[in-house]
C-alpha cells in the first residue's frame, strides 16, 4: 500500500523502485550471512556454547533413534552419561539437562525432542519444581541461546524475564524477542573471535562430529583444592545436613564458598507454575505414548547454602505428587543406594558429581532401562565409543590422587603423551618405597631423591627419558616437542626461596606449589591434559590440581576430539 | 486490548531515543504513515507521531512540556493582540518568566530534589530557548503569533529536535512542519545516509570510546595516572564530539527523509582556527540563540553610551573591548549556566570566555607579533598550528567539564604533568583500559574514516552528492560498508551498556 502511495504520487519512478527493491533484498541476504558468520558454530564446545552443541547434536540424530531423554538441571546434565549408558546397556539416550534449567524450559525441549525423536521414557529432574519461576531466568536465557527458531523458542522468549511467562504475550520482552529473531543483535561483538570454522558452511551435518550426546563431563574433587583432612572434617555434617530438612547451620564455614539464606532455600511445596509445567509434561507424554519418570541425582549439600539441595520433606512432596499424577519416582539419594562416595564423587561440596559419580548414577539408568527397552545397535552411537573412551582415560588421569596409581596410569595412557616434571621447594625426601618404585618404572632413579633439598626437573617423552637432572643449586633446561617450545626450571628448598616452572610456549603449567609439580603433554592433541602437585612433604602425600583449569584441560581435550578428523 | 496496548508501551517503547531498536521501528511506521496519508494530514502524523515519542518519558513529562507549550503559544498571542509596548514588553517579561522558572526548577532541583519525585522533561533546555527566541521574535514583529495550538505543539515537540536540539527557529521550521512534502526519493535516501552515518559515528565510534574514559575518570581515577590521563582525554574529545554531532546526524537525516530540513548544528569544528571560530562551529543553533537574544539585546543605547563614556577617559580600544567583553561575559555566564549549575559549569564559561576575549581584545598584538616573527599568517602550516591550538583549548574545556568535579580536574591536571610514564603508548597498558586490541583499533580506524570525510567536506566536497555519482556497485558498496559497520562494529546489544546521548542531560 505505501509502495502504492509512492507510485500514485509518480514520485518513485520504475528505476529506482526496482533499485531500492534489490537494495533491500542484497541488503537482507547480506544481514544473514553476518549473521551465520557471526552467530557460533555449536561444534564447539566452548564453555558458554557447550548446551548449544548439545542442541545441535541432538537434531544430528536420526529420527525416532532415541530410546529415552533427561530434562533437566545440572544436575542432570553433569550426571548422566548417555555414552555409558549405551556401552553397558546397548539402549540409546540423549542428555536435554542444561544448567538451571526451569520446568517451562524442560517443557520446551520436551517439544523439540519430540520433532524428531519418539523416546519411550522421558526422565525428568525435580530440582526445578521447588523454585520460584523467576529463578529460572538464567536457564531460560541458556535454552534460548542454544536452539534454533521455532514457535516454542518464541513462547520461551517471551516468558524469559517474566518469570515463567505463564502470563507473558510478546511484548512482555522486547530485548530477548530481538535477540531470538535477529542473533546478530546479540553476537555481532562475535567478529573479534572468528575462526576458521565461523567460515564453514553446515558443518554440524558431519557425522565425524564426536558427542558426548549432552553429557557435561566434569573430573575434579569435591573440595580442591582443599586437603583430604579438610574434607574428613566437614563429610559429617554434610551427611548429617541430607537426614535433616531444617538442619540449623552450625557448621564450619571457612571451607563454604558462597551462602544463599532465603526463604526459597527451605521451601519444600512445588510452586504452583512448575505443577502446571509438569502436568503440560505429563499430558505431552502421555499424547505421544511416553512414559514421564521423575527423577532426582544425588545432591549433599547444606539446605542453607545450596538453593538445589535436597531434603527428605522434598523427597515426600514429590512422592506425593507422583502418586497423583501416576509417574514413578526414582529418588536416588534417599531411595537407591548406588554407593556414592561422598568424597570422591562430587566436584564442587556435594552439589554436583563428578565423572566418578557419573558412572554410578549412567550405570543405574543402564540396567534400569536396560529391562525395560530392547538394546540395538547405533552406528552414531558406536562410532563415538573410541572417543568417548579417550576422553575418559583422561578425566580419570585428571581425577587420580594416589601417586602410585596415577604413575600406573601414566604408563598405560592410550596416547603419545610427555611426562614434564619439576620439583618446587622440597618434600621428595618423603617418598614411600612403593612411590619410589613407581617412579622408578618410567624411567626416573628415585633413590637419589633421598638428598633434601636439592632441585630436580624431569622429561618422559612417550615412555623415553630425556631429563634426569638435579641439583643442589637452581636448574633449567629447554626441550622442543614439534612447534612446542619447553622449558623446566626447579629451585629446591633455600634455593632462593625454592621456585619451579613448567612453561610450553612460555605458559607456565605447573601447579608451582611445594612438591612434585608435572604437566602431562598429549602429542597428539597438542594440549596440556593435566597439570597436578603431589606434596611428598605431607603424610598422605596430596594431589593437588586446580579445578577450573583441569576442567578447562578436559575441555580442549574435547575440543581437539571434535575437531579430529573434521574436514572444515 | 487495551490492556495489551499498555503493556506494549511500557515495555517496548520506554524512553525512546535515537539508538533504540523500538524507535527504528516506529520510525519505519511513521514514514510509512506519513507518505501514505494526503499532504494536508501529514503533519498530524508528525504530531501524534511527536506526542507519542515523548510519552515514552511520562505522562508527566508531557504534562510538563505541554504546560510549556501552552504558555508559549498563549503568551505570543497576547502579546501580539495588545497595542501598548508596555503591556507587550509585560506579557513578554512574564510568559519568559514563567518559561525560565519551569527551566530554573529542573536545573536547580537536580541539585536539591531527589532524582525519582523531581519531573524532568525532555529536552527542556532546547525547547525553553527555542519559544523564548519566539516570544522575543512575535515582540519585535518579526513573526506573526502561530494561532493553532496544535501547530505550535508540534513545532514544540517535533521528534527529531527535541531530544538534544538543533534549537529551532519558528520562522523556519514551523512552515516546513505544517505544509507537509511529497516523497522526494533523493531527499529521503540522503536522510537515511545521513542517519546511518550518525549511527556511525554514536555507537562505533563514541560508545566505544567512552568505555576508556569511564573507566579512567570514573570512580577508580586514582588507580591511573600522568600519559593515561591524556589519552583518556583525548578519548573524551572524540566521545563528546561525535556523540553529540551523531545525534544531531540523525536527527537531521531523518528529517530529511521526511522532507523537512532542520539546522545544521556542526560545521566541523575541529578545523576551527580560533576559540571564536570554533563556536561557530559547534552547537552553532546555541551559538547563534545567544547572538541573536542575549548579545545583542545587550547592546542597549544605555550600554553603548557607557562605553562611550569608557572611550573619552581609556580610548577606543578600551571602549571597543568593552563593548564585546561585557557582553560575552554575560552570553558565557548563561552558556555555563545552561550546560549545568556546577561550579566547573561556571569555570568552564570563563574559560571560553577569557580565550574569546583574549582573542579579540589582542587581535593586534597577535597580527604584530606573526609579522615580527616572519610568519606568514595565510601558510598551511601556520593555519595546521592555529587548529592544533584550537583543539588544545577544547582539550582544556573537556579536562574542566569533562570530569563532572573541579578537584577532580584539578588532580588529573597536575598528575599528567608530574608523573612521567610514556612508555604506556607501546607497553599495551592501552588495551587494559576497557577495550581490547581489536575493538580500540576499530575505533582508530573509524575516526581515521571520519576525519578523511571531514577533511572532503572540509575543502567544499558534498560527500552525499558525490557518492551518489559513483557506479552503482561502489555506491551500494559504501552504503552496504556503512550499514554492516554499525551492525557489526556498532556499540550495542545485550551486555553492551549503549550510553544514552551526552547533551540530553542539558
Amino acid at each position: 500500500m505505501f509502495i502504492k502511495s509512492l507510485l500514485k504520487e509518480k514520485l518513485i519512478n520504475n528505476r529506482n523502485k526496482v533499485r531500492a527493491f534489490f537494495f533491500i533484498i542484497f541488503t537482507s541476504v547480506l544481514f544473514f550471512v553476518f549473521q551465520s558468520l557471526l552467530v557460533p558454530k555449536w561444534n564447539y564446545p566452548d564453555f558458554y556454547d557447550y548446551l548449544t552443541k548439545s542442541m545441535s547434536d541432538f537434531r544430528k540424530l536420526k529420527k525416532n533413534s532415541v530410546e529415552a531423554i533427561f530434562l533437566g538441571s545440572s544436575h542432570v546434565g553433569e550426571s548422566i552419561s548417555p555414552m555409558q549408558i549405551y556401552i553397558e546397556s546397548g539402549v540409546t539416550t540423549y542428555n536435554l539437562g542444561t544448567s538451571a534449567q526451569p520446568t517451562d524450559g524442560s517443557l520446551f525441549l520436551l517439544y523439540e525432542a519430540f520433532k524428531t525423536q519418539s523416546p519411550k521414557y522421558v526422565f525428568l529432574d525435580v530440582n526445578s519444581f521447588f523454585l520460584s519461576p523467576k529463578s529460572g531466568e538464567e536457564g531460560r536465557t541458556y535454552l534460548l541461546d542454544s536452539s534454533s527458531l521455532s514457535k516454542e523458542k518464541i513462547r520461551l522468549a517471551v516468558a524469559c524475564g517474566n518469570g515463567g511467562g505463564i502470563k507473558a504475550n510478546i511484548f512482555s520482552n522486547p530485548a530477548n524477542l530481538i535477540s531470538v529473531l535477529f542473533p546478530l543483535y546479540k553476537y555481532h561483538v562475535n567478529w573479534t573471535k572468528l575462526k576458521k570454522t565461523n567460515f564453514a558452511f553446515d558443518i554440524s551435518n558431519s557425522e565425524q562430529v564426536y558427542s558426548t550426546f549432552g553429557f557435561d563431563m566434569y573430573s575434579f574433587y569435591a573440595g580442591e583444592p582443599l586437603l583430604w583432612t579438610d574434607l574428613n572434617d566437614i563429610e559429617s555434617q554434610m551427611l548429617a545436613a541430607m537426614n535433616s530438612p531444617f538442619f540449623d547451620g552450625k557448621i564450619n564455614e571457612t571451607y563454604v564458598r558462597k551462602l544463599t539464606n532465603t526463604d526459597e532455600v527451605y521451601n519444600n511445596h512445588i510452586t504452583s507454575e512448575s505443577m502446571i509445567y509438569l502436568k503440560k509434561i505429563k499430558e505431552v507424554c502421555d499424547k505421544k505414548g511416553a512414559v514421564l519418570v521423575l527423577i532426582k541425582n544425588p545432591v549433599v549439600m547444606f539446605p542453607n547454602l545450596y538453593r538445589f539441595s535436597w531434603t527428605k520433606s522434598k523427597s515426600s512432596e514429590v512422592k506425593k505428587i507422583a502418586f497423583e499424577l501416576g509417574v514413578d519416582f526414582l529418588d536416588l539419594q534417599y531411595d537407591y543406594d548406588l554407593g556414592i562416595d561422598y568424597k570422591k564423587d562430587f566436584k564442587d561440596f556435594g552439589q554436583h558429581l563428578n565423572y566418578y559419580g557419573d558412572k554410578k548414577v549412567s550405570s543405574f539408568f543402564a540396567s534400569y532401562l536396560k529391562d525395560r527397552c530392547k538394546p540395538s545397535y547405533n552406528q552414531f552411537y558406536a562410532q563415538n565409543i573410541e572417543k568417548y573412551n579417550r576422553q575418559v582415560s583422561v578425566a580419570l588421569l585428571q581425577l587420580e590422587r594416589d601417586f602410585c596409581e596415577y604413575v600406573n596410569l601414566l604408563k598405560n595412557f592410550p596416547e603419545d603423551i610427555c611426562v614434564l616434571m619439576a620439583i618446587n621447594d622440597c618434600g621428595i625426601e618423603s617418598l614411600t618405597e612403593a612411590e619410589k618404585i613407581a617412579l622408578h618404572t618410567i624411567g626416573i632413579e628415585s633413590q637419589y631423591f633421598a638428598t633434601w633439598p636439592n632441585s630436580f626437573i624431569g622429561i618422559v617423552d612417550n615412555g623415553i627419558v630425556q631429563l634426569d637432572m638435579r641439583s643442589n643449586q637452581s636448574i633449567e633446561f629447554s626441550y622442543n616437542i614439534d612447534d612446542k617450545k619447553i622449558r623446566l626450571m626447579s629451585k629446591g628448598f633455600l634455593q632462593n626461596g625454592g621456585q619451579c616452572s613448567i612453561k610450553i610456549n612460555n605458559e607456565e603449567f605447573a601447579i608451582c606449589r611445594r612438591g612434585l609439580n608435572i604437566a602431562i603433554y598429549d602429542k597428539k592433541s597438542k594440549t596440556v591434559i593435566d597439570s597436578v602437585c603431589f606434596d611428598f612433604h605431607e603424610k598422605e602425600h596430596e594431589a593437588q590440581r586446580q579445578p577450573h583449569l583441569t576442567h578447562k584441560k578436559l575441555r580442549d581435550y574435547m575440543e581437539y576430539l571434535i575437531s579430529e578428523n573434521m574436514e572444515i | 486490548m487495551a490492556a495489551l496496548f499498555i503493556q506494549f508501551w511500557l515495555n517496548f517503547c520506554q524512553h525512546l531515543t535515537f539508538i533504540n531498536f523500538t524507535f527504528f521501528c516506529l520510525l519505519a511506521l511513521t514514514f510509512a504513515l506519513y507518505f501514505l496519508v494526503p499532504i494536508k494530514a501529514r503533519k498530524f502524523v508528525l504530531l501524534v507521531a511527536s506526542i507519542g515519542f515523548y510519552a515514552t518519558w511520562g505522562i508527566a513529562q508531557f504534562v510538563f512540556v505541554t504546560v510549556a507549550a501552552v504558555t508559549a503559544w498563549g503568551g505570543a498571542l497576547a502579546v501580539s493582540a495588545v497595542q501598548t509596548r508596555q503591556a507587550k514588553r509585560a506579557l513578554l517579561w512574564l510568559s519568559i518568566a514563567i518559561l525560565i522558572i519551569m527551566l530554573v526548577y529542573v536545573k536547580i532541583g537536580k541539585i536539591f530534589l531527589d532524582a525519582k519525585s523531581l519531573i524532568i522533561p525532555l529536552g527542556i533546555s532546547y525547547y525553553t530557548f527555542s519559544v523564548v527566541g519566539y516570544l522575543a521574535d512575535v515582540y519585535r514583529g518579526k513573526e506573526k503569533a502561530e494561532r493553532n495550538i496544535l501547530h505550535f505543539l508540534l513545532y514544540m515537540l517535533y521528534f527529531p529536535h527535541i531530544l538534544q536540539g538543533p534549537i529551532p527557529r519558528h520562522e523556519r521550521l514551523a512552515p516546513q512542519l505544517i505544509e507537509g512534502h511529497a516523497f522526494d526519493y533523493k531527499m529521503f535516501c540522503f536522510g537515511i545516509q545521513r542517519t546511518v552515518w550518525g549511527l556511525f559515528k554514536k555507537l562505533v565510534i563514541a560508545d566505544r570510546f567512552s568505555v576508556i574514559t569511564s573507566t579512567v575518570f570514573g570512580s577508580d581515577f586514582m588507580d591511573y595516572s600522568g600519559q593515561v590521563y591524556v589519552f583518556a582525554l583525548l578519548c573524551s574529545v572524540f566521545v563528546m564530539y561525535c556523540d553529540f554531532s551523531g545525534c544531531m546526524d540523525i536527527a537531521l537525516g531523518v528529517s530529511e527523509s521526511f522532507g523537512i530540513k532542520l539546522d545544521e548544528n556542526f560545521r566541523r569544528p575541529f578545523y576551527s582556527r580560533t576559540a571564536g571560530e570554533f563556536w561557530r562551529r559547534w552547537h552553532i543553533t546555541l551559538g547563534t540563540w545567544f547572538k541573536d537574544y542575549i548579545f545583542m539585546p545587550f547592546m542597549t543605547p544605555a550600554f553603548v553610551r557607557f562605553c562611550g563614556k569608557a572611550r573619552k577617559l581609556f580610548g577606543a580600544r578600551v571602549s571597543n573591548g568593552m563593548m564585546m567583553v561585557i557582553p560575552l561575559a554575560v552570553v558565557w555566564l548563561l552558556t555555563g549556566l545552561w550546560h549545568g549549575t556546577g561550579v566547573h559549569f561556571i569555570v568552564w564559561g570563563a574559560y571560553w570566555w577569557l580565550l574569546i576575549s583574549i582573542e579579540n581584545v589582542f587581535a593586534p598584538e597577535f597580527k604584530k607579533l606573526t609579522k615580527k616573527l616572519g610568519i606568514n599568517s595565510s601558510s598551511p602550516w601556520f593555519q595546521r598550528f592555529q587548529i592544533f591550538r584550537t583543539i588544545i583549548f577544547f582539550l582544556g574545556s573537556q579536562l574542566i567539564i569533562g570530569l563532572g568535579d573541579i578537584h577532580k580536574t584539578l588532580y588529573v591536571l597536575k598528575n599528567m604533568f608530574t608523573k612521567f610514564n610514556p612508555w604506556i603508548w607501546f607497553d599495551k597498558t592501552l588495551y587494559s583500559l576497557g577495550l581490547d586490541a581489536p575493538n580500540l583499533w576499530t575505533g582508530i580506524v573509524a575516526i581515521l574514516i571520519l576525519w578523511k570525510m571531514s577533511s572532503l567536506q572540509e575543502h567544499g566536497v558534498h560527500i552525499r552528492e558525490k557518492i551518489a555519482e559513483f557506479p552503482l556497485p561502489v555506491r551500494w558498496a559504501v552504503y552496504l560498508g556503512g550499514i554492516f559497520s554499525v551492525l557489526i562494529f556498532g556499540w550495542y546489544g545485550p551486555g553492551f551498556d549503549a550510553s544514552n546521548f551526552i547533551y540530553m542531560q542539558f
